[in-house]
């Protein structure tokens, strides 16, 4: 069980050398006592007991032990870490090795006796992981959802700090936040204990009263209406700020919907989307700057329909000559076209059209009955419109003849050409319309940014939203949005996580498609179930239905 | 399409041109025309020395050299596994970029200078044990639980693997531009023929050459090689025979990781500077070598990033400059991209023309 | 008139022939089955046949018309459908999604028709959906719809194959190995089926399958390949009579007639 620890002692090696542990550090969970660097760090030494004690003997004190030699072990490598930074100089080497890091690992003591103190706490730590393993479902879930909450509380400060803004909560906000710091200690009780009952009541409120829910319909109703009432009025409860991440967010869900369509429905993998994001970008740019490159000076309403068009013919235009490529090579050959559209519109070649590296500058907000929508808070709405009706198409789309042909292909590509299915044209409309989604997001970049230059279009976003479609549930619509939420929306929540996304994003890449490949939210699950209920009214009717020789 | 079914009989032969195969002609022609336009135009100009041309291909050999050498990894990777390991750029990012701190207290010490070749030995040592320790561990994390899983997965693991590495490297070592400490040996010009060669390039090549020898020596004599060549015909036949697979592939991406290791203090040879992200554009590229001479063929591996090399160092100049653009050399990525593309779209089993497309039915 | 022509068709792969000079004839409403041991070329004409191989000489005619060349779609619009030797679904589809995608060339409605969700596109919808249900219950797995196709037993698999091959409306059905790991009493149930197609739907059958009292029970005519070329043709009496398919079919005359029974 040593080796499970040696496991999570290179992990925690790694997440403190990476600057990780530090970065977290300035962020309080409990204000003054305990950050979310620190508690990273205990959520290792316990995951390593928790991992330990599952992996060993059937004796439940084969399972503890086990857990706390892992937690030890790993502990240990901490320790060593500490006295290796207090004798060398792992700066030299490792940028983020600082005195704060090996402050943090000592708490305060000498490096010859903090090595057998992180032992200690490792060990103590492994052992309540594995009790954590070996604990009933029942207790695990609210210890866990507590945990969360507590957590949560600390690490979205930003966010609640924001919504508890108005004069009305002030008593709220300092019963739960140390003025100017983080969570107080009865704020993080409050926070654990309401999310530990939450998760602990539900169960109990199911079995309870099984009649007191809603019907599925009506259910159905009232969640959408809270939905668009929530949607409506976050940005106003959060302030610019939120306004901007949830525009970002929304930026995102609209490219996500354009690459779920290739990539979730029909399997093209395009590692070049980011193109037509920037078409649609500089489309709207070029159509509607005041500046030296502006063409037309049109509004930003007569640009976006041109943006789009623009982009879907872009789409139709790349994809017909990788038409014949397929799997792996189709995903270089389409990051070989994204990279030649960025590196041509850098060039000083094309310079006097598009600007080169400085881009295409004053470009006008949209203007809507006289009234400019200038700030984040406006564009929010305008973004939240554009992803509906988005959503909406591509909801359309993909249970209709076409969605099934796409899928087909993703399937077996030969099978659904026997069948009569002219790949040509269904993979040209995948392109096309996967690259229009795209082009409307790009048109809403241009106003948000009031400029385009090809900075903005890297390789990087078109393998974020390939994360976030991959994360939320390949060809799943409600997927795209958790996806972007969890993958976009989050991190720009935590401010100090920035430098590290990236980092998160491929490790979340590779754990998807290690332990869940089907994503948070799959879109087999959510068919068979819509098809279930469609299936079960008509069996008795289909089978009078007449014979199968009519028609024919 | 319900009129092409009510349409007369046609001759096979003489098939109706699809508006795609059109298409693609006409993509063709266009890149024909760039190319031939372009390099009737510089030689009229007659802008560039006869010493430039040899001054570009003697850079774009170097640089070949370099992408040859990583191309081996994605190659050998693919012959096995049928797999792109599109982190394989960042397998050679991080020899290089932890040799340096190898190579910074050396060259403080004045050791570096002292001995040169022992220095670039010891870097060239260092550089493959971490790529290799890297490439090992990303088959085992990444790539080895997904064997089974349908192709699309292992490739998306292997984008986030990349990802993965390039922001843990810098996260490790830090965002910034490390300049690599020059050796004094290595400046200048050696007298080649009459043609002076700067004393880098000529060190890299040679290098990356021997280099090269010795991989391929090592792929066709040795029972390790033969192993792997066995792996990559046949997998469970090889299996049969008593070849311990896992072990092979395990010790494919060792060899490739290696191999990209060196070539990796090769590129701060020449380029003299080494960052997080240096792994993206050469592995990109060594991955249209190895396609460009036949994905899976070890010497056309090696060609193909010759070729890509020269192409790349020759082509802003012979190409473009002929056109009138402005700063041609801006452009020499997207030469190399443009041939990824096109071998990708017409050429997919490689100049060497080895027929390893996937066959259909 | 036949139905499907085959004029001296032949089909190299590298230096192997696969197919050498076939003349094949089906005629219209037959079950015609082609045998011949493994790599006789059976899957290979299967292949030329649907589009999928471009055979490198001779022609292929179907009702009239000159098919060598077109692409398989374009095959499949003319009425040719197929089942494949190993089973090839839709795995992550559900059942009735797998026949509605067979449903897809004899549905009219555009994507933007889809979006914008036209009475003519919903009135089309329900149809197929019909449509694919009652195709379900005509093989038998009525009900089944909602599950993917993935997680059906072997047996039901070919069933959907054939549902999703049916939905194309084809006038000539090709048969991969139809009973191929099937036990005895499937087997029968499948031979019914065969007929059935043919009886009821009017549809002509081409068959390939290694299993010969399947073969000799149903076939009307009987085409024996050999290394690409055709060796024998005729009734089932007469092939199994031919001496040179006894020859070559298994070598020897005692095994070859206990295999052809």
């Amino acid at each position: 069980m040593w080796r499970v620890g040696l496991v999570f002692g290179a992990v925690a090696w790694f997440v403190s050398l990476a600057g990780l542990v530090e970065a977290l550090h300035a962020r309080w969970v409990v204000d003054g006592v305990f950050s979310a660097g620190q508690a990273l760090l205990v959520l290792l030494l316990a995951a390593s007991g928790w991992v330990g004690a599952r992996r060993s003997g059937a004796t439940l004190a084969a399972r503890l032990g086990a857990g706390t030699v892992a937690g030890a072990t790993a502990g240990f490598c901490l320790g060593l870490l500490a006295w290796l930074g207090a004798h060398v100089n792992l700066r030299a080497m490792f940028i983020n090795a600082s005195p704060v890091l090996f402050e943090l690992l000592l708490r305060g003591r000498p490096p010859e006796s903090g090595w057998a103190a992180n032992l200690l706490v490792g060990a103590a730590l492994g052992l309540a992981g594995s009790l954590v393993g070996v604990a009933p479902a029942g207790l695990v879930r609210p210890l866990l959802a507590g945990l969360a909450g507590a957590l949560g509380l600390g690490l979205f400060q930003d966010l609640v700090l924001l919504i508890l803004q108005p004069e009305a909560l002030t008593s709220v906000r300092e019963w739960l936040f140390v003025a100017g710091g983080g969570p107080t200690v009865q704020g993080v009780l409050a926070a654990a204990t309401a999310s530990a009952a939450g998760a602990g009541l539900r169960p109990a409120v199911k079995t309870l009263a099984p009649g007191a829910s809603l019907p599925p319909r009506a259910a159905q109703v009232v969640w959408s209406l809270v939905g668009v009432a929530l949607l409506a009025t976050l940005p106003v409860a959060g302030g610019p700020f939120v306004a901007q991440v949830l525009v970002i967010v929304g930026l995102y869900t609209l490219m996500g919907l354009g690459l779920n369509l290739e990539v979730g429905l029909a399997g093209l993998l395009d590692l070049g989307f980011v193109a037509f994001f920037a078409i649609g970008a500089y489309t709207v740019g070029l159509l509607t700057s005041t500046g030296e490159h502006g063409i037309a000076h049109w509004s930003f309403w007569a640009a976006v329909p041109v943006a789009v068009l623009v982009s879907l013919v872009a789409g139709v235009v790349l994809g017909i000559p990788v038409l014949g490529i397929r799997g792996d090579y189709l995903a270089i050959a389409t990051l070989g076209f994204g990279e030649i559209v960025r590196l041509l519109v850098l060039s000083d070649a094309l310079r006097p059209w598009l600007g080169g590296s400085q881009g295409v500058l004053a470009i006008p907000k949209p203007v809507v009955a006289g009234f400019e929508l200038s700030g984040p808070q406006h564009l929010y709405y305008l973004t939240v419109v554009a992803s509906a009706v988005v959503a909406y198409v591509a909801w359309r789309l993909q249970d209709s003849r076409l969605g099934r042909a796409w899928m087909a292909i993703r399937e077996d590509e030969d099978v659904a050409e026997a069948l009569g299915i002219n790949l040509v044209s269904v993979k040209l409309l995948a392109y096309g319309l996967g690259a229009a989604f795209a082009g409307v997001g790009g048109a809403i970049f241009a106003v948000m940014v009031g400029s385009v230059f090809p900075h903005s279009f890297q390789l990087l976003i078109s393998i974020q939203v390939l994360a976030l479609i991959i994360v939320g549930g390949m060809g799943s619509i409600p997927g795209v949005l958790v996806g972007s939420a969890v993958l976009i929306g989050l991190p720009e929540l935590l401010r100090e996580f920035g430098e590290f996304r990236f980092l998160v994003y491929g490790a979340a890449l590779v754990a998807m498609m290690l332990l869940r490949p089907e994503g948070l939210l799959p879109a087999a699950a959510q068919r068979r179930e819509l098809h279930a209920e469609v299936e079960a009214e008509p069996q008795s009717a289909q089978l009078a239905a007449g014979t199968a020789t009519e028609g024919r | 399409m319900g009129s092409v079914a009510a349409g007369a009989v046609r001759h096979p032969v003489v098939r109706r041109l699809s508006f795609v195969d059109a298409f693609l002609w006409a993509f063709r022609l266009a890149v024909v025309l760039v190319v031939v336009w372009g390099t009737v135009g510089t030689l009229r100009l007659g802008r560039y020395t006869g010493e430039q041309w040899v001054d570009f291909v003697v850079f774009g050999l170097a640089q070949g050299g370099i992408y040859a050498l990583i191309a081996l990894g994605y190659t050998m990777v693919y012959g096995i596994l049928r797999m792109i390991n599109f982190a394989h750029g960042e397998v050679f990012m991080s020899g290089a970029y932890t040799a340096y701190f190898v190579a910074a207290p050396l060259a403080a010490s004045g050791f570096l200078n002292r001995h040169p070749i022992l220095s670039l030995l010891l870097l060239v040592a260092v550089a493959a044990v971490v790529s290799t320790g890297v490439a090992v561990l990303v088959e085992r994390v990444a790539y080895r639980p997904l064997r089974r899983a349908p192709r699309l997965v292992p490739l998306i693991t292997a984008i986030g693997a990349s990802f993965f590495l390039q922001y843990a490297f810098r996260g490790l070592y830090g965002s910034g531009f490390k300049a690599y400490p020059e050796f004094e040996l290595f400046k200048g010009e050696w007298q080649v023929l009459g043609i002076g060669i700067l004393r880098t390039q000529a060190v890299v090549l040679a290098s990356a050459a021997v280099l090269m020898f010795a991989l391929y020596q090592f792929v066709m004599r040795t029972k390790v090689g033969k192993a792997m060549r066995a792996v990559s015909e046949d997998k469970d036949a090889a299996a049969l025979m008593g070849i311990d697979v896992d072990r092979i592939i395990v010790l494919t991406f060792a060899v490739g990781g290696a191999a990209a290791g060196a070539a990796g203090i090769l590129y701060a040879l020449v380029f003299k500077q080494v960052h997080f992200f240096m792994g993206f554009v050469p592995g990109i590229k060594a991955f249209t070598s190895a396609v460009l001479g036949g994905i899976g063929n070890i010497p056309g591996a090696m060609l193909g990033g010759l070729f890509l090399g020269v192409v790349e160092s020759v082509g802003p100049a012979l190409f473009l400059d002929g056109l009138g653009i402005v700063a041609p050399y801006q452009l020499k990525d997207v030469i190399a991209f443009t041939m990824l593309v096109m071998v990708l779209i017409f050429r997919p089993q490689g100049i060497l023309g080895e027929r390893l497309a996937a066959k259909r039915a | 008139m036949a139905l499907l022509v085959t004029r001296r068709m032949t089909k190299r792969f590298g230096g192997l022939v696969a197919v050498r000079a076939l003349d094949l004839e089906v005629a219209e409403r037959a079950i015609h089955s082609v045998i011949g041991p493994n790599g006789a070329g059976k899957t290979t004409l299967f292949n030329c046949v649907t589009g999928f191989y471009r055979p490198d000489e001779g022609e292929i005619w179907f009702s009239g018309q000159r098919i060598d060349g077109l692409r398989p779609d374009e095959i499949a619009h003319l009425g040719i459908a197929r089942t494949y030797q190993n089973i090839r679904l839709f795995a992550n589809m559900t059942v009735l999604e797998n026949v509605l995608v067979g449903l897809h060339m004899h549905l009219r409605s555009t994507w933007a028709g889809a979006v914008l969700a036209t009475p003519a596109v919903r009135r089309e919808e329900r149809w197929a959906h019909a449509e694919a249900r009652r195709l379900l219950e005509f093989v038998g797995l009525g009900g089944r719809g909602h599950l993917l196709a993935r997680n059906l037993p072997y047996g039901e698999q070919r069933k959907l194959e054939l549902a999703r091959a049916l939905a194309t409306r084809p006038k000539l059905l090709l048969l991969d190995e139809p009973t191929a790991g099937m036990n005895p009493a499937e087997t029968q149930e499948m031979i019914q089926f065969i007929r059935r197609l043919r009886d009821e739907l009017g549809i002509t059958i081409l068959l390939i399958e290694h299993h010969m009292r399947v073969v000799m029970t149903i076939s009307d005519r009987v085409t024996v390949l050999d290394y690409g070329e055709k060796i024998s043709e005729g009734t089932p009496e007469q092939v199994r009579n031919d001496p040179r398919v006894i020859e070559a079919y298994l070598g020897t005359r005692k095994v070859a007639a206990e295999a052809l029974g």
